[in-house]
Formats: structure tokens, C-alpha cells, sequence
């Protein structure tokens, strides 16, 4: 397959994934990130394996990238800004999953990198290795991270009940 | 239900929920991934020519679609940034020009400039490649294509005040068949990626827009660029022929069978402003919807004759036919039916050229 139709195709399989993960992840703009994410996919085209796995594992750690490299750089400019997007709960549906939201607000609050951790494993269930990967952290600290999200988690959601 | 499951049916519905605008993040990637060149100034004015266009020989300019450029900084840094390096020192385009900014020259289309150094100017530029060096109060900066290839020189003088002021550029420009030779319009380039979803776009009401290829040509800096064509074929024995500006727009044409055997002249599709000289070069199409037409031709001065590119549209019913050529050169047309003798059109009679 040429390069240009693997890339469509790639483009056509993960597209609204990558949006969702962003948007997942707390991204303002989702769709803007997941675009900056094939952008860099096409620029890296040449270099990248027939590997169709190696890829999305390159595509989720662009993702997790852009997404902290926007955070940090809005933290600077608003430091509470560790909200889910508006955008991603419109109040109609808030109203309709309270559970949702509960979890929604509860995975907010946690710091980047748990949040990272939490969303790679329970919403695309990665197993610990691929999310070192996407995160560029090691599994033990996947392992731990993981371990103080849900327990934060736990905590705040127990409250909530 | 243990805390895991719930989670994964929180971030599940959460994500569900999400309502993802792929168009909007096809249009972004596109936008950025075939940025279109800042200072292609050509383009404006084949837009406005194409919405002032009036029918004419089977020929309608339909309409001009596609969002426009965006509006951010040129990538000085970043995936499409220019890279430094890897430029020829010596030019392999057949034509070029050089001009001497310190004399009263009018000839302002390019005008290098290091102010903000050579990569941004480069960037500027939308450059692939760019080199610099320099040597004491002398400065070269070099601006290349993707495949190395030398666009355009410019050398600099540096000034009292340590300023770099431009002394003459020379750079590649267009010649009678833009910049490429006549017999390679319709195969010069894959199809690049997502001019076909701005091609789908713009054929929307159309069948699937096949990719026909186009012209290169040289843009005011000596860089090659491409324009893209593609062709759907449409009901009523017609067909959409659509030049794709990329990251800013689309300008179409509908070629009707129904014309006959006679050729539209569609060089409102060239950029405008090539070399200066709008109209210097036509383009002419004739959409065969029944198989009716077996070639299409341009006669030159001097005996010589040019055949046009035959593009099949693979899937849909129908051939185009497509013919570049230099309008002072061509004395006529001629269409060689399936059956019968040749149809002779003159280019003393235009906009058919019916003889």
C-alpha cells in the first residue's frame, strides 16, 4: 500500500479515537490535537513501520504529548484550569449520567499523569507496557501512578455516594 | 460494581458522548499538511476570475469552495518547517531570471529579505530547503525544493548599519509549458494527500473525483509548485473539472459531453499571473462522456503538433482530454472523431476555435 493510502487509512481508522482520547485527557480543543497528531504522523511517514501497532502506539503518545504540552502551557496562564471541557459534557447529558459526571469530575481532579494513566488503561485498555510507551515514564511508574489515581479516585468517589 | 468497571463504563459513555467533527479535523490536518504557499498571490486573482467568469463554450465556472488558508505563522519550526541544507548550488530549470534590486527595477514579485534571518524568510517563502552562508559583508541564501533542487538565489550586501540589503535574486520561471515539458501534463505527480476530499468536496452532486494531475509551475520565489485536477463525472453527459488549491480552496469547471467535439478553453484554471503574464498559457479540455473522440491536438507554428493527455476515468464513464500549450504558439485545434474526418478549429475564432 502506498504511503499516502496507508495514511488515509490510518486517518479513517483512528481519527475520532484520537479526538476522544484527547478530549479524555482534558484537551481545550480535541479535534485541533488529534489534527496536530496526523500532521506529525505525515511529517514521521517515511520513518515509520509496516507495523500497523507501532504506529497507533505512536499516534497515542503524540496524543498524550500535545495534550500536556497545551496543559502545562495553560496551567502557566490559569492554574485551575484541571476542569473536563466543557464541551465534552454538555449539561443535558450531564443531567442524564450522573454517575458519568461524578466519575468525569473525580478524573479532573487528578493530577496529569494520573489522569494519563487512568484514561490509557480503563478507556483504551492498555496493558502497562504500551502505556510506559504513550507516556515515556516506565511501567513501575505506569504501575504507581496507576495506583494513586485509583486510589484518589476511590477516595473522591466514595465521597460522592 | 467494582471501581474499575466503573470507570470504564464512565470514560466509555464519556467518550461516547463526545461528537467528533471529523471534517473539521480532516480540514485542520489538511490545512496544515499542504499549507499553501503565503505569498502565492496568483491564486486571488484566478479566484476572482472564476466568479467573474461567464459561460462559454460548454464551459461554467461553478463555484469556488474550500475554507480559507489558515491564519498562523509560517512554520519557521515544526514538522513543515523548511530544513537547512540539501539545496543544489546549481539551477536545472530550463528557464530563469534575474533581477537587480539595486537598479530601478518594477519587478517586485520576490524580494528577499533577511531581517528575521533565513529560515524565516524561508518559511516565508514556504521553501523546502533553504542554505545560507556568508562570507564577510556577503551573504548567499539559497531556497530549494523538497528534492533539492535549486529555486532561486539571492545574494545580500551587508550595510553600514550591519543590516543585510538584497542585491539580485535570480530564480527558476516559467517557460511556454509552465515548468514542465508538454507531454508529461495528466502523470506529473501522485495525488497528494487530501486535495481528493477537497476534489470530493468541490464534486459534490458528482461521482468520485478521479485524479488527473496538472501543471507544475514556479511561484514568485523559483519554487515549484503544483496545481491538482481532478475530474467526476456528473449526470446529463457532464463533468466537474476541479483545480485544488492546498489549504485554501478549489476552483471548478463543468465540461458538458454535450458540446460536441468541441474543446473547452478552461485557462482560467491556470494560475493567473504566471510569469507575469496572464493568459500566456492555455488549457483546453474536451470531456468524451460515449467514447466519440479517439485524440485531441493542438497545432503549433512551425508544422509541429501536440498531442493531448488522454486521462480515462477509471471506474466512471467517460475520457478527458487535455491540452497545455502556449496560446501565441497554437494556430488551431483539431479533434479526431471515432468516426470521420477531423474537426479543425481555429484559433482566430475563439472562445471554440471553430474553423
Amino acid at each position: 500500500m502506498e504511503q499516502r493510502d496507508r495514511f488515509d487509512v490510518l486517518f479513517g481508522q483512528h481519527a475520532s479515537r484520537l479526538v476522544r482520547l484527547a478530549a479524555l485527557l482534558g484537551a481545550d480543543d480535541p479535534e485541533d490535537v488529534a489534527a496536530e497528531a496526523f500532521c506529525r504522523l505525515y511529517a514521521a511517514r517515511r520513518r515509520l513501520r509496516e507495523d500497523d501497532a507501532a504506529v497507533v502506539g505512536y499516534l497515542n503518545r503524540i496524543v498524550v504529548n500535545l495534550v500536556r504540552d497545551r496543559q502545562r502551557r495553560a496551567t502557566v496562564a490559569r492554574r485551575d484550569a484541571h476542569l473536563l471541557v466543557p464541551r465534552t459534557l454538555p449539561p443535558d447529558a450531564i443531567a442524564s449520567h450522573a454517575d458519568r459526571r461524578a466519575v468525569a469530575e473525580a478524573l479532573a481532579r487528578l493530577p496529569h499523569r494520573q489522569r494519563e494513566v487512568v484514561v490509557l488503561r480503563f478507556w483504551l485498555d492498555l496493558p502497562l507496557g504500551q502505556i510506559a510507551d504513550a507516556t515515556g515514564v516506565s511501567a513501575g511508574t505506569v504501575k504507581s501512578q496507576l495506583s494513586r489515581g485509583l486510589c484518589t479516585l476511590a477516595e473522591v468517589l466514595e465521597e460522592d455516594r | 460494581m467494582s471501581l474499575e468497571d466503573r470507570l470504564r463504563h464512565a470514560l466509555q459513555d464519556e467518550a461516547d458522548h463526545l461528537q467528533v467533527d471529523l471534517n473539521r479535523v480532516r480540514g485542520l490536518t489538511e490545512a496544515r499538511v499542504t499549507a499553501a504557499p503565503r505569498r502565492r498571490r496568483v491564486w486571488p486573482l484566478l479566484a476572482a476570475a472564476a466568479a467573474v467568469a461567464a459561460v462559454a463554450g460548454g464551459v461554467t465556472v461553478v463555484a469556488r469552495a474550500g475554507s480559507p488558508a489558515p491564519d498562523r505563522p509560517p512554520p519557521a519550526a515544526g514538522p513543515h518547517a523548511p530544513r537547512a541544507g540539501g539545496v543544489a548550488t546549481s539551477f536545472s530549470c530550463p528557464h530563469r531570471s534575474t533581477v537587480r534590486f539595486a537598479s530601478a527595477t518594477k519587478d517586485l514579485s520576490f524580494v528577499p529579505s533577511l531581517e528575521h534571518g533565513p529560515r524565516w524568510f524561508a518559511a516565508q517563502m514556504q521553501a523546502a530547503r533553504f542554505a545560507f552562508q556568508a562570507h564577510g559583508d556577503t551573504a548567499v541564501l539559497r531556497l530549494g525544493n523538497a528534492d533539492g533542487s535549486l529555486g532561486s538565489v539571492s545574494t545580500f550586501s551587508r550595510t553600514a548599519d550591519g543590516r543585510w540589503d538584497a542585491v539580485r535574486a535570480t530564480k527558476c520561471v516559467n517557460g511556454p509549458y509552465l515548468a514542465d515539458d508538454p507531454h508529461r501534463l495528466g502523470v506529473l505527480t501522485s495525488n497528494p494527500p487530501f486535495a481528493e476530499h477537497q476534489a470530493r468536496e468541490a464534486a459534490r452532486g458528482c461521482g468520485t473525483p478521479t485524479f488527473v494531475g496538472g501543471p507544475g509551475y514556479y511561484d514568485e520565489a523559483g519554487l515549484l509548485r503544483h496545481e491538482w485536477l481532478y475530474l467526476a463525472s456528473c449526470a446529463a453527459d457532464q463533468a466537474r473539472l476541479t483545480v485544488v488549491i492546498p489549504g485554501s480552496g478549489s476552483v471548478t469547471a463543468t465540461l458538458s459531453s454535450r458540446a460536441g467535439l468541441e474543446p473547452a478553453d478552461v485557462g482560467h484554471l491556470i494560475p493567473a499571473g504566471v510569469d507575469g503574464k496572464r493568459g500566456r498559457v492555455g488549457l483546453w479540455a474536451l470531456y468524451d462522456a460515449h467514447h466519440s473522440v479517439a485524440g485531441l491536438s493542438a497545432e503549433l507554428k512551425g508544422g509541429r503538433s501536440l498531442p493531448a493527455e488522454a486521462v480515462d476515468l477509471h471506474g466512471q464513464q467517460g475520457t478527458l482530454y487535455l491540452l497545455l500549450a502556449p496560446r501565441d504558439e497554437v494556430i488551431g485545434l483539431t479533434v479526431q472523431p471515432m468516426r470521420g474526418a477531423p474537426v479543425k478549429y481555429s484559433s482566430q475564432n475563439p472562445p471554440g476555435y471553430r474553423q
